[in-house]
């Protein structure tokens, strides 16, 4: 059979669509894994005993656990625990955030421990509060430092979120596989589907490094 | 914080000139006591150089007066202010005492003027238009003018201490700490920093120096200390440290130093 470029066109509006779904699997997953990471993350830097251990614990767990397992486990699994029923969607979107909560944790720990201890110093000798401590000092040039590796979490999330079709998540990659199963143009809709992935992750790579000489640049 | 202070200096005229003081201020690392029962008193207005051989605890207790070492025993009194105190208490000590590294420590990601203006913004409520004004005549005093839209980078060693005092008098401190300025410097650029703290000691601010720097220790200073050990060995004027050194130790380390 022939690569049909009319094919291609022909199922785009359908795989757009699952791109929007993509899109906002990610941004939410994407939301609450920063804030699962600054949590883990002061656990661990700022917390004593059972926080730490448990925060060290969560890390390491769940950079372990192979994401499709996650996927099924909590899929299949909360509502035999729970009374409630998730949504295919709700359970994806815990199961992509939980384990990109751990390396968000771990991505901002680096980010932290870069800054020389000197600065702290500096700014503590100033007299500046902690909050200001934070915010003009610690975060400006944490945040230079995690712009590379956050963005590769987020290409990660985006790839990851292919997975999800699995539990019938109706995302990019599960429109491809159903329409390619009924009309078997597997050729055409699964490289629509690869370049609509790329698509998304270009745009991402170019606005982090645009990001990071305006950090640089930037005047305070 | 307990008054219970030994000493007379809780009143009277003594108080009021004096700054700092530090009563039996011990400090461990470990198991190691790196400060043995510090006592110590600074007038206002005095320029004291602190010398000794390294590990003898002088960056260490330098450090204590502004609460970036904690104390084990004693304590010290910076302007009425007491360590151990309250978190608030060490931020007000920290608003009044200024402090110059070894590394700078600029903060990388600001300008230069940016560097100097942020503290009086943030630790001292002023205008950003007061700051930014403050910024620049300190800046001139420092004769960097010119680099003041520049990254920190961008400067020389001698231009980022230099910077670096500035930032630390805009907080118009009332003690001045130096914690070995010179030490990480090109030897070329030793020279303009001891040039502009030879000015401000001229200036009547009250500064503690750490140092290497013989030279400048005994034209610049009021009061030579020098610590062995975790303990002051001798404190006295230049004169009478460098010309009749009158104990061994002395002599043995103005021999190397000299």
């Amino acid at each position: 059979m022939a690569f049909s470029f009319r094919v291609l066109l022909d199922s785009l509006p359908t795989l757009l669509f699952g791109a929007i779904t993509t899109i906002q699997l990610v941004l939410l997953s994407l939301a609450i894994s920063i804030v699962l990471g600054g949590v883990v993350c002061a656990g661990r830097v700022l917390g004593r005993g059972l926080v730490r251990s448990l925060s060290i614990a969560y890390v390491s767990l769940f950079r372990t656990l192979p994401e499709t397992v996650l996927i099924f486990w909590l899929f299949y699994c909360i509502p035999l625990l729970f009374h409630s029923k998730p949504t295919a969607m709700q359970s994806a979107i815990v199961a992509l955030a939980i384990p990109a909560g751990a390396y968000m944790a771990e991505i901002f720990r680096a980010g932290i421990d870069a800054i020389p201890s000197g600065q702290l110093e500096a700014a503590k000798a100033l007299g500046l509060s902690p909050l200001s401590i934070v915010y003009d000092i610690i975060a400006p040039q944490a945040l230079r430092t995690m712009a590379p590796p956050i963005l590769g979490l987020v290409t990660i999330l985006i790839k990851n979120s292919a997975l999800v079709s699995v539990i019938g998540v109706e995302e990019l990659f599960y429109h491809a596989t159903v329409q390619a199963s009924q009309n078997y143009r597997y050729f055409e809709l699964l490289t629509a589907a690869a370049l609509l992935y790329f698509a998304m992750i270009l745009p991402l790579s170019i606005a982090v490094q645009w990001q990071e000489r305006r950090l640089i640049t930037r005047s305070h | 914080m307990s008054n219970m202070i030994e000493e007379p200096l809780v009143a009277g005229a003594d108080h009021a000139a004096t700054i700092l003081t530090c009563v039996g201020v011990q400090k461990f690392f470990g198991h190691f006591e790196v400060l043995k029962g510090i006592d110590f008193r600074v007038q206002r207005g005095e320029v004291i150089c602190i010398v000794g051989p390294s590990g003898s605890g002088k960056s260490t207790f330098l450090r204590t007066i502004n609460g970036l070492e904690s104390i084990d025993a004693g304590h010290i009194i910076v302007d009425g202010i007491g360590i151990p105190g309250t978190r608030k208490d060490i931020m007000e000590i920290r608003r009044e005492v200024g402090m110059v590294f070894q590394s700078f420590n600029l903060f990388p990601h600001m300008k230069v003027r940016d560097n100097v203006a942020l503290a009086p913004i943030r630790a001292r409520g002023l205008s950003r238009a007061d700051a930014y004004k403050r910024a620049e005549v300190l800046l001139a005093q420092v004769r960097l003018s010119d680099q003041a839209d520049k990254y920190p980078a961008r400067l020389s060693g001698g231009q980022q201490q230099r910077v670096a005092i500035a930032r630390a008098l805009a907080m118009e401190p009332k003690i001045l700490l130096f914690d070995e300025p010179t030490s990480a410097l090109d030897p070329e650029m030793v020279q303009e920093v001891l040039e502009v703290m030879k000015s401000l000691a001229r200036s009547g601010i009250t500064m503690l120096v750490v140092t290497h720097e013989m030279k400048f220790a005994r034209e610049v200073a009021d009061r030579i200390v020098f610590m062995v050990d975790g303990n002051i060995a001798f404190s006295g004027t230049p004169a009478s440290f460098f010309d009749n050194p009158s104990e061994a130790r002395l002599r043995s380390f103005l021999a190397k130093m000299l």
